[in-house]
């Protein structure tokens, strides 16, 4: 039986998937990104006569290349779970320009994958910076930025 | 049915399933002698005992009836991420069915 005028709370959200979500994902991947960007850009070219510190040097960028690539490519994934599984169509409500934020921080990410660009690199992790506010904004919560490096 | 007869209820709205008709934090009027003579129909926004979690109250809107006279109850959030609804859970029969929300009021 229940009681005239009771408050029956009605759950009305999903509880199919785990309902985890951080950017803070997406900000590590970024920071690799920024980390291998700056390593590669920074690594001094031996002479074309040394052979074993070419070889040295070509395998070094080559791991500072490939991580670069992995890491961009996992900040976007990461960027895209947010976006589609996180965010809703409410939200659009207070953050109209969500979609278009999302859409450039995933254009970053292809960005630092394909260049080595410092510019791109430190604009990726300021879009990261920028979601990590509008995230935890939507949590009704306001989490400080962070860096792990 | 589990609906007594002349009473209503307070259900608070916990989620975003039913935006944008029913906002997180909602409060709206249940009806829960609406089927005591009749039963939902297509459109009805419904409060119902969740078929696979007994002690969860849900609040959705009658989508089809399907041909066994069960209740095809889903979210009105257009993302198939904000609900679970019979999606997942299946058609519900009518005696998880409670009573009917009541949105006359409601902005």
């Amino acid at each position: 039986m229940v009681d005239k005028r009771e408050i029956i709370e009605a759950e009305a959200h999903c509880d199919g998937p785990c309902g985890v979500y951080d950017p803070a994902s997406a900000r590590i991947a970024a920071e690799a990104v920024q980390s291998m960007t700056n390593k590669m850009l920074g690594l001094e070219c031996p002479n074309t006569g040394d052979t074993a510190g070419m070889a040295a040097y070509l395998n070094t960028m080559s791991r500072y290349a490939s991580i670069k690539e992995e890491e961009a490519q996992r900040c976007k994934k990461e960027l895209l779970v947010l976006w589609t599984d996180f965010f809703k169509p409410e939200h659009l409500e207070s953050i109209p320009n969500l979609h278009d934020i999302f859409w450039q921080a995933a254009k970053l990410c292809s960005a630092c994958k394909v260049e080595v660009s410092s510019v791109h690199a430190q604009e990726l992790m300021d879009a990261c910076e920028e979601i990590h506010g509008i995230f935890w904004g939507a949590k009704g919560r306001d989490d400080a930025w962070v860096r792990a490096s | 049915m589990a609906a007594d007869t002349g009473k209503t209820c307070l259900v608070r709205i916990n989620g975003d399933s039913m935006w944008p008709t029913l906002r997180d934090g909602d409060e709206v009027e249940c009806d829960l002698s609406a089927y005591s003579d009749s039963l939902p129909v297509v459109g009805d926004v419904v409060l119902s005992v969740h078929p696979l979690r007994s002690s969860v109250r849900v609040v959705k809107r009658v989508g089809e009836i399907s041909s066994l006279g069960r209740f095809f109850l889903q979210g009105d959030n257009p993302d198939p991420l904000s609900t679970t609804d019979s999606h997942t859970f299946g058609p519900v029969a009518i005696e998880l069915i409670l009573g009917r929300i009541d949105l006359t009021n409601h902005d």
